[in-house]
């Protein structure tokens, strides 16, 4: 019964494993199509995500996806021979649930992986997979954990310094000279932003104009607007739900304010392109599901056969190049089926992979702490379409 | 001042909408004596029947806001009403959970229908989007209108109040009710014509205002709750106040955006400003502002306390099942130590509500203090788990010291609402510092203890909290201040007047209980590992939900209910469909309402509550009975008075505004003597009383006792220096009996202003207080009363019963008024025989007020006589009597020769 706003999720702090330049190459379709064993156990992989509850809008492309990939990898020999069944759990956003249906799928459905989708239950699981062995994998990555656990496979950014720095160089490449940003008042992870960008913006060439709270049940941001308005922002940073990133989109073009916007990971989604004339900018941890790359191709293609083109978000994409990247890794560890182990020793094989271009490379090596990611994609939405302002590879940070 | 003018137009308009939405708010209290803390609930079904008729079935705006607000509006306030004359005669407690128990339905109803994210709902009033321009900046027509409508409703309202018979109906329901009857209006229908109008309001101000929010049930209700800002500023009684209040808290908030931009630490201001203007108003505005709107509250029901055999066993019966647990329940541990950690809070937040009967709705502040602490303490510097525990769990009791300073002047709902003021301030504007949950989404990581990392270990360890927290409360509430907060819950007035610091025991019961919430919020953490400033835990929210569970658990003994409320946090963990917590919400807010307005839970059947108490004495029977102490050497009183020794009163003068209520009196009462006083109704009698015993301030004059100037003293410290009194309405504390009544007077003396006192008896002090108790009971005649509850005694054994309160504690001089009305004339002859006797054995002093003249002239030495304020006679009752001044007053013929012939 407790409120979470979405743009938590959005602004969580992540890390990032910075990957040696250079792509690898990468087996297009799936591992040879062996014939699907039928009387071979299917290999389980869990997903937690916050389905329902508030903010749970900004998940909705999880099942399209993770239902999407599974018809898809099935109806192609499924892994290593054996057909793969993806377990999705509701927890609401619950950290105490999540945990426990991660038991649940760990203990009883023998899962091989787990895959948070939202960052709420992230620090919940920790010493409970570690215990267990069990890979956890994703590329959005709120919490630091993800980049102090062995045992943990970040595939994206870190959100917080890594993710908000990010932005503000994809802002400043736009051409705009100042930024603020407009985030949830309920929640501290909101504002953490406040912080990076207070620090960052001046090194990076931005004027930082400070942060405005909007508070869900005020009756209109009038005056955040107006305040924001004086200094002549260029861009806002939104960490703040959809429907309340609207309500300030509007209640500010009423008063002639009409900066660009700039959406985090998860806030980049079709409730915020409602906007009226939206001129959007985002940063991703994996390459927009519009870039016309043939890894997309595919999801895209997977999307409209098997799963729900018009439920998909950014949610979605991340979900894909998760499953993507147990596919690759059980690829690489070969052997017939897939169990913790041969998944994680797979996943240790995996030097500068992107998965096609789904991600940006990333490292792992065995028994050592993952190196942070600190490349990312850029996004973006303009006059009613969707645009890439910085093409479809990866752009990273200046170390 | 030009900067500030587009945040000053800005701000009317939220500014109008709290300003409706507490003039809505004020009424419905003026009229009923219930502060609607589920206003909000009202607001927000009228919004979702216009959402539903409008956006679902597509019909005309216009047909909508009628049905919604003009026939919705009225049909829930004739359905509060009816809720409300069922929860006015209850407890604070009660009032309150009553009224959150609709916030829960009506959220938890409208978010099975609709999802919990909020839905947009377009501007319907005409040309609502358009704009014009004022001073920069470009205002809404739509925003234009609800002004209008807004000024217009409660400019309607001030009219109907001031200058209708209905209006003059509604204002003095609260202030009489029987005189209103009297009269021919009928008030339940007074009630129900402002109740109507208070929830029109209600659903006027949730319509109005929800294209600005959207279909969003929690931001609905919250929006109204930020409207008891502007109900403080009109002192819960102005209308015109409430609505100008309403508008300032808009503007200043809006006006406080601009600042706050590069000022990150203060970021929290704008949101939490109605609040902090809630707790500052209701810590400054002078005490007679704050007019209680009714003052007759149902009392508890006696407890009843099974058998010592029982009790032992049902424990080990209890701490078995709990021991198991964690073999039994597998994966959902963690629910189950979180549900023990709620436990530690509701045993905490116990003592508070259920012994002292303070409501605190900031409960859950003390547990986070304590989290975030321990958080640093054990975490960041790595201090021993235990040493961190305990200095954490003391970090939160300077925050509870806090929050009793308004405990100390405020009660009952104004103590509620200043406290959840407290809590949304704090959540608003420290939550998202740096110090507590730190500004990163992390959270901050609560640690274990080394040899508990995993959840069984953990689980034991909570265990193990749980049972030292029970047993220290069970303690606590057995021994001294137990009593202390059972009285004080009861009748401040009555335990400050014997003898208790009431200041220090408020204090110290808020820092107890803070220390304890502070573990459970440490305990909690270590459960769920990392906390950050959105955990339901902490927030304001849950410490609503606590009151209720706690108001509606059953069992009234400590641990009990505790345990078995604290337990129902497993219930989710359980039944995972996705709608379920929604609709656990509304079943628990039916039963939060439900229970409310029969006054508390049901106790336990009579039947089975004899079968436990024959069971008990069948055991009990095979132990011999102790033989009882002797009783210590009664003490005795100061010998016989010199003249000296006793009440001196000197040139007291009371003003009441313009009024002089008592002029240049003075006046002595020695001991060894009584002394009456006396006077036609409205003479100042009372009101003497009243200065010398330190309840009113007097303009000037000396009151001094045994020689020794005791005016600057509090009425504690006065009872304390030897100086009792009675009341002309009998202060008693109507949930304890009549033998824990008598005790009192003497054991809070005894418990007096430190700490410690008041905290624990040493042996010889029980001794003396049982003696003390027994003599004062014997020397009144009420000893086979002992045993009743006080609260269904008659008015006769009612001033029997506060005599001999006065009689057991080591008073010198006892104010005594009216002691004899409600007594017959037997009775009346035996009362003056029991004065008399203890003027003889222990050599107090009486200062008496009375009617009954035979009374007077029998026992009384000598005489002062009050007309109009002022001293007109003094003498012995024979110069009195034959007074022509006195006479011409006051007595009239025939009660002189009453007195006459009464020698």
């Amino acid at each position: 019964m407790r409120i979470r706003m979405a743009s938590t999720a959005a602004v969580l702090a992540a890390t990032l494993t910075l990957a040696a330049c250079g792509s690898s190459g990468n087996s297009d379709s799936n591992s040879a199509a062996q014939a699907n064993s039928a009387n071979g156990s299917a290999i389980t992989i869990g997903i937690i995500a916050r389905l329902t509850g508030v903010g749970s809008d900004s998940y909705a492309g999880t099942k399209p996806a993770a239902t999407a990939w599974e018809k898809w990898v099935n109806a192609n020999g499924g892994l290593n021979g054996h057909q793969v069944k993806v377990v999705i759990e509701d927890s609401g956003g619950d950290a105490g649930k999540g945990l426990s249906q991660t038991r649940d799928l760990v203990e009883n459905q023998g899962a091989v992986a787990i895959m948070p989708v939202d960052s709420s239950t992230d620090t919940a699981l920790g010493s409970y997979t570690t215990g267990k062995g069990v890979p956890v994998i994703s590329p959005f990555n709120s919490y630091p954990l993800w980049y102090k656990t062995i045992g943990w496979f970040p595939l994206g950014i870190q959100s917080v310094p890594d993710g908000n720095n990010a932005a503000l160089h994809v802002i400043k490449d736009s051409g705009a000279t100042s930024v603020a940003a407009a985030v949830c008042a309920e929640s501290a992870a909101c504002g953490s932003v406040d912080g990076t960008m207070r620090d960052n913006a001046p090194s990076i060439g931005l004027r930082y104009d400070g942060a405005v709270k909007l508070d869900a049940a005020a009756p209109n941001y009038t005056a955040q607007c107006l305040s924001l308005k004086s200094k002549g922002t260029d861009v806002v940073f939104y960490g703040a739900s959809g429907q309340v990133s609207v309500k300030f989109a509007s209640n500010c073009a009423q008063q002639g304010f009409t900066p660009k916007a700039f959406f985090p990971y998860h806030a980049f989604n079709p409730a915020a392109t409602k906007i009226p004339n939206l001129d959007a900018l985002a940063t991703e941890p994996t390459v927009p599901w519009y870039a016309d790359v043939p890894a997309t191709k595919t999801f895209r293609d997977a999307m409209s056969k098997y799963g729900d083109m018009s439920k998909n978000d950014e949610t979605s994409m991340f979900v894909w190049s998760t499953l993507e990247a147990i596919r690759v890794a059980a690829g690489k560890a070969g052997g017939d089926g897939l169990t913790r182990d041969s998944l994680k020793a797979g996943l240790y094989q995996f030097k500068n992979e992107n998965l096609g271009g789904l991600i940006a490379p990333v490292t792992f090596v065995k028994d050592q702490l993952p190196a942070p990611v600190k490349c990312y994609f850029a996004a973006g939405y303009k006059d009613g379409k969707y645009f890439l302002p910085e093409g479809a590879d990866p752009k990273c940070l200046p170390s | 001042m030009n900067a500030l003018l587009p945040f000053i137009v800005s701000g009317i308009a939220a500014g109008s909408i709290y300003g409706l939405a507490g003039s809505g708010l004020v009424l419905s209290y003026r009229t009923s004596g219930i502060f609607n803390f589920g206003y909000g609930a009202l607001a927000t079904t009228a919004v979702y029947l216009f959402y539903w008729m409008h956006v679902d079935m597509g019909w005309d705006w216009k047909l909508a806001f009628a049905l919604s607000v003009f026939v919705a509006g009225p049909i829930m306030g004739l359905l509060m009403e009816l809720l409300a004359r069922r929860l006015a005669p209850q407890r604070t407690a009660m009032k309150v959970v009553g009224t959150i128990g609709m916030i829960l339905i009506v959220q938890g109803l409208g978010t099975v229908k609709y999802g919990p994210d909020a839905k947009p709902i377009p501007q319907y009033l005409p040309k609502g989007e358009e704009t014009f321009q004022l001073f920069g900046v470009n205002v809404t027509y739509g925003n234009l209108i609800v002004v209008i409508i807004a000024c217009v409703c409660v400019l309607a309202l001030y009219l109907l109040l001031r200058f209708t018979r209905s209006g003059l109906r509604m204002r003095a329901v609260v202030d009489d009710a029987d005189l209103l009857a009297s009269k021919g209006a009928d008030p339940a229908g007074v009630r129900r014509l402002a109740w109507i109008i208070s929830s029109t309001f209600a659903a006027l101000s949730g319509v109005l205002v929800a294209p600005m929010i959207g279909l969003d049930p929690i931001a609905l209700t919250f929006l109204v709750v930020q409207a008891f800002g502007a109900a403080a500023i009109g002192a819960f009684r102005s209308m015109p106040l409430t609505f100008a209040g309403g508008i300032v808290i808009g503007i200043v908030a809006d006006i406080s955006t601009k600042y706050v931009l590069d000022v990150s630490w203060l970021w929290g201001l704008p949101a939490s400003l109605p609040f902090i203007v809630l707790f500052i108003v209701l810590l400054v505005l002078p005490r007679r502002k704050l007019v209680r709107a009714s003052l007759i509250e149902a009392r508890r029901a006696l407890e009843w306390r099974a058998p010592v055999p029982i009790r032992i066993v049902t424990g080990v019966i209890v701490l078995a099942l709990l021991l198991i647990v964690p073999f039994v329940v597998g994966s959902k541990l963690p629910f189950f130590a979180q549900g023990l950690t709620q436990a530690i809070l509701l045993l905490s937040l116990g003592l508070l509500v259920r012994v002292s009967g303070q409501v605190s709705l900031c409960h859950t502040v003390f547990a986070a203090v304590g989290a975030v602490a321990f958080a640093q303490l054990a975490g960041q510097y790595n201090m021993n788990w235990f040493l961190a525990l305990i200095l954490s769990a003391l970090i939160a009791v300077p925050v509870g010291a806090i929050v009793a300073i308004p405990a100390i002047r405020l009660s009952g709902l104004f103590l509620a609402l200043a406290t959840f003021g407290f809590a949304i301030m704090v959540e608003r504007l420290l939550y998202p510092l740096d110090f507590m949950f730190t500004t990163y989404g992390t959270g901050r990581v609560v640690p274990r203890p080394s040899f508990a990392q995993d959840d069984k270990t953990f689980y034991y360890v909570v265990l193990a909290g749980v049972i030292v927290t029970a047993a220290i409360m069970i303690l606590l509430y057995r021994g001294r201040l137990g009593r202390m907060l059972r009285g004080m819950g009861d009748s401040p007035v009555a335990v400050a007047s014997t003898g208790l610091s009431t200041n220090v025991t408020r204090v110290l019961v808020f820092c107890i209980s803070a220390f304890f919430a502070g573990i459970a919020g440490i305990l909690y953490g270590g459960s769920i590992n990392i906390i950050t400033g959105n955990e339901a835990y902490y927030s304001s929210f849950n410490s609503l939900v606590l009151i209720a569970v706690l108001t509606i658990a059953p069992f009234s003994a400590i641990p009990w209910y505790a345990l078995f409320a604290g337990v129902t946090i497993v219930i989710p963990g359980y039944i995972t469909a996705e709608e379920t917590p929604y609709w656990l919400n509304v079943v628990f807010g039916f039963f939060a309402v439900l229970v409310a307005s029969h006054g508390g839970p049901r106790s336990m059947p009579l039947g089975i509550q004899r079968r436990f108490d024959r069971l008990g004495e069948a055991w009990r029977r095979r132990k011999p009975v102790k033989a009882p102490q002797p009783a210590p050497q009664s003490w005795s009183v100061a010998t016989t008075g010199n003249g000296k020794r006793g009440l001196e009163v000197r040139d007291l003068t009371v003003r009441f505004g313009g009024l002089v209520a008592v002029r240049e009196l003075t006046l002595k009462a020695p001991t060894g003597a009584i002394t009456g006083l006396i006077g036609p109704n409205g003479a100042g009698k009372t009101t003497t009383f009243n200065a010398v015993s330190g309840m009113v301030r007097p303009a000037s004059g000396v009151v001094a006792l045994d020689t020794a100037d005791v005016s600057r003293l509090r009425v504690a410290a006065r009872a304390r220096r030897g100086l009792g009194r009675t009341f002309q309405v009998p202060q008693l504390c109507e949930s304890l009996t009549v033998a824990e009544n008598v005790a009192l007077g003497r054991e809070t003396g005894l418990a007096g202003r430190r700490v410690h006192t008041q905290l624990w008896t040493p042996r010889t002090d029980r001794r003396i207080t049982t003696a003390a108790t027994m003599s004062a009971l014997e020397l009144c005649g009420v000893a086979d009363l002992a045993r009743r509850q006080a609260g269904g005694l008659s008015t006769g054994q009612r001033r029997l019963v506060e005599l001999a309160r006065c009689l057991a504690g080591p008073f010198r001089l006892l104010l005594l008024d009216e002691p004899s009305a409600g007594l017959d004339r037997a009775e009346t002859e035996e009362f003056g025989a029991v004065l008399r006797d203890v003027v003889r054995e222990r050599g107090v002093g009486i200062l008496l007020v009375e009617h009954d003249m035979s009374l007077v002239m029998s026992v009384c030495s000598y005489l002062y006589v009050l007309d109009f304020g002022a001293l007109i006679y003094q003498g012995t009752p024979a110069e009195v009597a034959t007074s022509d001044e006195v006479r011409n007053a006051y007595l009239g013929s025939e009660a002189l020769v009453a007195g006459e012939q009464a020698r």
